[in-house]
């Protein structure tokens, strides 16, 4: 009787033991995982970006180059058409604001911008704002194809 | 009888402990197990998403350099009357062979050494005529460059640049950084179209 009341003592002191330890050690695999995890979201967040950046700046380029005079087609009765990206983009709006999108950018053709130019007309000089929205991914009309997407916004004025 | 029955009980006992400590060193075991397998997919991420930021830096550079050339180019021509910094600056790169096949890349260290004006503008470009050579990493000042001193290491980047002429007055720059990483090889690409609008 005695014996079997001390082995009914130490009953299950080994199996709370190792579910103990275990759990720490899973703990401790969770927490470098959850690391690892947010590293690589970073890293992907850090390309998002460029991607993004260098979209907006296509645009921005895009609307520099086809104001440049003398044949701007952001002025009174200009075209409707520019030439960027080797195609023939059609805009929308008239004088004095516009806005086009551009799309397939990016190294895979993922990217794309939406950009918008406004002339506002002083008595001396016109002055022009190009504000170009760039986005890492989107469609040929610039919408999301779902799920996260960057977005970086470069205004120019002169 | 009652004897026995205490041997029987006492074998009974026995047994049970030995599954109980199959079950917790198996237990054990298997966490241990999952904790290696995580800690080593977790630190081979890790590094991953660090050469993936390094290598996404290098390749802004490199689309950023080339954004710069084209500035200096155009802004600052040979002949003032009449402006070709567009042309020269299209024809530089495709001397280079740029357009072409493996792509091109510039070394950028010898820059504080070529005389004035425009230096930026005379940075020597090469074919990569099979694969771009990798770029070289000097520990204390963490400098990438090509020729950067003997205290550099391969840095396992290697940078290409590659350009395409879209139009007269377009041309899209891709620069693409390839790193090898465990046993695949990984790159990281980033594009920008300049237009001739200064």
């Amino acid at each position: 009787m005695r014996i079997k009341k001390v082995i009914k003592k130490e009953k299950g002191f080994v199996i709370l033991f190792a579910i103990t330890i275990s759990s720490i050690l899973l703990a401790i695999a969770i927490g470098v995982s959850n690391i690892a995890l947010k590293e690589m979201k970073f890293g992907t967040l850090a390309r998002n970006t460029n991607d993004a950046f260098f979209a907006a700046d296509t645009g921005v380029e895009c609307a520099l180059f086809s104001d440049k005079p003398p044949t701007s087609v952001f002025v009174l009765a200009g075209g409707t058409d520019i030439q960027c990206l080797g195609n023939t983009i059609t805009m929308s709006g008239s004088f004095p604001s516009w806005s086009f999108i551009i799309s397939g950018l990016g190294s895979e053709g993922q990217s794309c911008a939406i950009v918008s130019v406004v002339k506002t007309t002083g008595l001396t000089s016109t002055s022009t704002t190009v504000t170009s929205k760039g986005y890492n991914t989107g469609d040929t009309y610039c919408n999301s194809r779902g799920g996260e997407r960057t977005e970086r916004e470069i205004e120019t004025n002169y | 009888m009652q004897k026995l029955f205490e041997k029987f009980n006492k074998k009974k006992h026995a047994g049970f402990t030995l599954i109980e400590t199959l079950v917790a060193v198996s237990i054990f075991s298997l966490s241990i197990l999952a904790l290696l397998v995580v800690l080593t997919q977790g630190i081979a991420n890790n590094n991953y998403a660090k050469k993936k930021i390094i290598a996404g830096y290098l390749a802004q550079e490199g689309i950023e350099y080339i954004r710069n050339m084209r500035d200096t180019f155009v802004l600052y021509p040979d002949n003032a009357d009449t402006p070709t910094g567009w042309v020269d600056f299209k024809a530089y790169l495709v001397a280079a062979s740029c357009d072409i096949g493996a792509g091109c890349y510039y070394n950028a260290d010898t820059l504080f050494s070529i005389a004035p004006p425009k230096p930026i503008a005379k940075t020597p470009f090469y074919p990569c005529v099979v694969s771009c050579p990798n770029i070289m990493y000097k520990d204390d000042s963490g400098e990438y460059g090509y020729s950067i001193g003997s205290l550099s290491a391969d840095s396992g980047y290697s940078r290409k640049i590659e350009v395409r002429i879209i139009g007269e007055n377009e041309v899209e720059i891709f620069s693409t950084v390839s790193w090898a990483q465990g046993s695949g090889t990984y790159s990281m690409t980033f594009s920008e179209d300049l237009f001739n609008w200064i």
